[in-house]
């Protein structure tokens, strides 16, 4: 049977993306929501809207039992985690299952896998992705060894940290020298663990992902790659389907890649495979796989002309893709823009507020995913995402001059947003040459 | 006339400042009950003052604007209000008035939208230049305060020409009447709210009092029975002591004496119940009714204060002359022109009053900010001082050293300063200590997303467990509720770790 009532376990654009999808579909949603959200465009467009709790995620949108009971209390027959908040907790997908309710994403063991880095390099590497080099070390001298090999710069972090904590980066022997006793130090003392990782560093380095979708009966496809090189502080800021100035062969290989370690990790429903591309060799190596649907994923849409929430809905039921990996053609190209209530001038603080204008153009080519409108309050409590702008055209010069108009004309007035630098980076010298690295925005901020 | 009242919830502001010193809450603890308060239906939230972003780049390093920014998002339908004080801004010093504007423009630009304004002396010339500033700047609703108090210079005719100045005011959106000591007894709040609702015609008349007499629940039903339709209310765990009678009890009252209130009762009791478990958390205290003392009529020392006189005087062995000292803060205050008994002037007050029974005479020592006072760096007061007290304080060579103040203003800050310092930071740095406000900024500030020291909603059950928790001494709980069964074990892992 298919899904009839759909819950949305999310909030802001990407709960009314997928209720839009739904209504297309005549699935009925639910939408669960924060004390705060009970007036979002997400609950006024579903078809019912349930208080979770208060604002703090911890006592709503992260709450998984909370979730699936307000799941099955509104008698719905699957849940659909968006992007962030529970999209890749293992538990929530794991409770939806033990309580007969479809999950719309891979299954709880899938997920734990790849959320588990060490784990997931493994995969890659049987998988015959090439990885970073990189591996734990016991001592300097071993550390000097690896870096011998594998060739400076390195980095020195916790085997056991995450989140860039006390990462360090060493030039040279001498450097690696240097820092190795400190690494060890801050690593005991933050994580009570003083192991060390030491990984190539790759200096000029782009962000490029595979866009894959796999279905229960074996089939796995690739639906083309996107670049997500423009971030700042590791947030995407500018996406865009292809990915630009690209090597010859180094697309397709990118993508079979991205599709062989989906099938070795027995990947389900839509899912991202990141890589990380050194813009001075041209090499690429694995970095994770993102068990959900991203927020950039309407490029992909854009350029391959499919609805992903509906391919996620149709895999969750269990029907076949539908198509064949040569079925998938790239249509033109497409750019997408992130709208955010921050302060640039201000460090890019978060700018909470009601935000009074609200009016984007109606362009051919543009289309704008957003859960805002005049009146609307971005909330302190959750990202500040405010719209995403994605502009498709037959080339990468059209569809940045489509992005360029639609910044010009966008209204977004009563919050402050990072609107005018998206129109500034769109028109960038180095954006236009596609000269681009994971540090060309910050490097051009500084 | 509607019967109808609203409330304006002071818990945040003059609750934790009153109970809490106004160190008590941090941006983290607003957030986490935000939402909530923003259910009840309150008129609006006394929200913050110039005291308050103080505490917050000192006490807890946290950006002030960034709090109020994150607030107002957090509570769209309710007004957040600036309590602001004469034309001071965060510093002693007086602020001219390109300062003030600029302070109060920051203020709107971040969120407050409604202004209380207030003056010591009741100088309404000042208050209905601010109001005219306030609504300059963009403020929706401007409130302006006639202060009460008791001395003989507080009289009918006093105040009648003050009410008659704030009514004429056409940018003032309503009066009210405002009893930092607790003062008011029933009588006088039914005369003088009458007064200030014929004056004010449609404009509504509020009311904010404080427990400190335990007089002020009667004087809010006394209150909206002459007219007032707004009262000053704190939940019940930032009311009572020496802050506003709790919201609680005032609803019970109105509506006893015939009147009514749209207020979320639910939403309310969830806020209360949220700052009663923040206080517990935090280990501060929660309001408790004070036991009326006549003597407070006379010398007008809040209460911790004339305990702190006493504790002083004992330090130095003289825990004789308390009696007398209480006696000569009387004289003093009527000596330096009435001046109404909060801080800071009290403690000014109280010095004076110490020295001067602790030297063979009177006035011979006398502190800095008594000679302030005196030379009218705190405004003017009530009535003339003393001319003689006058003339042998400000005769001293260190009155000439004080005599000339500048006043802040924005006149060659940026120069000073920096250029492209944001108006927040500019103005934290105009009248606050350099490295105080370097330490905030180098601070992390707080995630909005953070997890809350205490949580909303939070079920017993899960809190019996928390308590547990943190009491090595209980290894074994058993508890039956009707049918429910709790059965608890610390496990003997948890005792040898422990």
């Amino acid at each position: 049977m298919s899904i009839e009532r759909l819950f949305v376990a999310n909030r802001g654009e990407i709960a009314v993306r997928i209720i839009r999808t739904c209504r297309e579909l005549g699935v009925a949603t639910v939408v669960g929501v924060s004390e705060v959200d009970r007036d979002s465009l997400a609950a006024e467009l579903a078809d019912r809207a349930v208080v979770l709790g208060p604002a703090h995620a911890s006592a709503s949108y992260l709450s998984v039992p909370t979730v699936v009971q307000a799941a099955i209390g509104t008698g719905c027959d699957a849940i659909h985690p968006g992007y962030g908040f529970l999209a890749e907790n293992p538990l929530l997908a794991q409770a939806a299952a033990d309580n007969d309710l479809r999950f719309v994403g891979p299954p709880a063991a899938v997920i734990g896998r790849a959320g588990d880095k060490l784990a997931a390099r493994e995969v890659a590497v049987a998988a015959g992705l090439p990885v970073v080099p990189g591996r734990d070390v016991q001592s300097l001298a071993d550390a000097q060894d690896f870096a011998g090999g594998a060739g400076y710069p390195v980095l020195v972090k916790a085997a056991a940290g995450g989140g860039g904590r006390g990462i360090k980066l060493a030039r040279d022997a001498d450097e690696l020298s240097a820092v190795f006793g400190v690494a060890q130090a801050e690593a005991g003392a933050a994580f009570g663990d003083d192991r060390l990782y030491v990984e190539r560093f790759i200096r000029a380095a782009r962000h490029v992902e595979v866009q894959v979708a796999a279905d229960d009966h074996g089939a796995v496809v690739h639906l083309g790659e996107r670049d997500c090189s423009t971030q700042r502080r590791y947030q995407k800021v500018i996406e865009e389907a292809p990915a630009p100035a690209l090597a010859p062969g180094v697309r397709d290989a990118l993508c079979d890649a991205g599709v062989a370690f989906a099938r070795a990790i027995d990947y389900r429903n839509v899912g991202t495979v990141e890589f990380v591309v050194d813009v001075e060799s041209g090499s690429f190596f694995f970095l994770e796989m993102n068990c959900r649907i991203q927020v950039e994923h309407p490029v992909t849409e854009a350029v391959c002309g499919l609805d992903l929430v509906a391919l996620q809905l149709a895999i969750a039921n269990g029907q076949p893709l539908g198509f064949a990996q040569h079925d998938v053609a790239i249509d033109g190209h497409a750019v997408e823009c992130r709208l955010v209530a921050e302060d640039p001038a201000r460090g890019f603080a978060p700018s909470p507020g009601r935000i009074e204008r609200f009016h984007v153009p109606e362009l051919p080519g543009l289309r704008v995913d957003t859960h805002c409108r005049p009146g609307t309050v971005i909330s302190p409590y959750y990202d500040s995402l405010v719209a995403k702008l994605i502009a498709h055209a037959p080339d990468r010069d059209a569809a940045l001059a489509t992005m360029s108009r639609a910044l010009e004309q966008l209204e977004a007035t009563g919050v402050q947003t990072n609107q005018s630098l998206l129109a500034e980076l769109v028109g960038h010298e180095r954006f236009l040459a596609a000269d681009l690295t994971t540090k060309w925005l910050e490097e051009t901020l500084a | 006339m509607s019967d109808l009242i609203e409330f304006v919830d002071t818990s945040m502001r003059d609750g934790n400042q009153s109970l809490w010193s106004g160190t008590g809450l941090t941006t983290p603890d607003v957030l986490a009950i935000a939402p909530t308060v923003d259910r009840v239906g309150y008129h609006a939230l006394d929200f913050t003052a110039s005291t308050h972003l103080a505490i917050s780049v000192r006490y807890h390093r946290e950006d002030p604007w960034q709090r109020i920014r994150m607030a107002a998002a957090a509570m769209p339908r309710t007004m957040l209000t600036f309590l602001t004080t004469g034309t001071r801004f965060i510093s002693w010093k007086p602020a001219a008035d390109d300062l003030l504007e600029l302070a109060f423009r920051t203020a709107v630009r971040n969120g407050l939208r409604r202004f209380q304004i207030m003056h010591p002396s009741n100088d309404a010339a000042v208050l209905v230049h601010l109001a005219r500033m306030a609504k300059r700047v963009g403020a929706e609703e401007v409130v302006l305060a006639l202060v009460y108090s008791v001395s003989p210079v507080h009289d009918d005719a006093y105040y009648s020409d003050r009410i008659a100045v704030l009514a004429a005011c056409a940018d003032a959106d309503r009066l009210y009447l405002k009893d930092p000591g607790g003062l008011l007894v029933p009588d006088r709040a039914t005369t003088l709210v009458a007064a200030m609702c014929a004056a004010a015609g449609d404009r509504p008349v509020e009311v904010h009092s404080h427990c400190t007499t335990s007089l002020a629940p009667l004087v809010y039903v006394e209150a909206v029975r002459a007219g007032a339709r707004t009262l000053h209310t704190a939940v019940r765990p930032l009311g009572s002591g020496t802050s506003q009678p709790s919201a609680e009890m005032t609803l019970r009252n109105v509506v006893e004496a015939g009147f009514r209130h749209d207020l979320d009762e639910d939403a309310l009791a969830e806020t209360s119940a949220y700052f009663a478990d923040l206080a517990h958390e935090k280990g501060l205290p929660t309001g408790a009714m004070p036991e009326y003392d006549h003597t407070y009529y006379r010398h007008q020392l809040p209460g911790g204060m004339a305990s702190t006189m006493r504790r002083q005087l004992e330090e130095m062995r003289r825990g004789d002359l308390f009696d007398s000292a209480l006696d000569e803060v009387v004289r003093v205050r009527a000596e330096v022109g009435y001046p109404v008994m909060v801080t800071p002037v009290s403690q000014f007050v109280a010095t004076q009053a110490v020295m001067n029974v602790l030297h063979e005479q009177r006035w011979a020592t006398v502190p800095d900010e008594m000679v302030r006072f005196l030379l009218g760096q705190f405004g003017a007061p009530p009535a003339p001082p003393d001319p003689d007290v006058v003339d042998r304080v400000l005769s001293g060579p260190r009155a000439e050293e004080l005599r000339h103040v500048e006043p802040l203003s924005l006149e060659g800050a940026r120069e000073r300063l920096g250029r492209r310092l944001s108006d927040e930071e500019l103005l934290l740095r105009l009248t606050m200590p350099e490295e105080q406000v370097d330490a905030m900024l180098a601070a992390p500030q707080p995630e909005p997303g953070a997890t809350p020291v205490a949580r909303p909603g939070r079920s017993p059950v899960v809190r019996l467990l928390r308590e547990l928790d943190k009491r090595p001494a209980i290894t074994y709980l058993r508890l039956r509720t009707d049918d429910d069964l709790v059965e608890w074990r610390r496990s003997e892992a948890a005792d040898a770790a422990g």
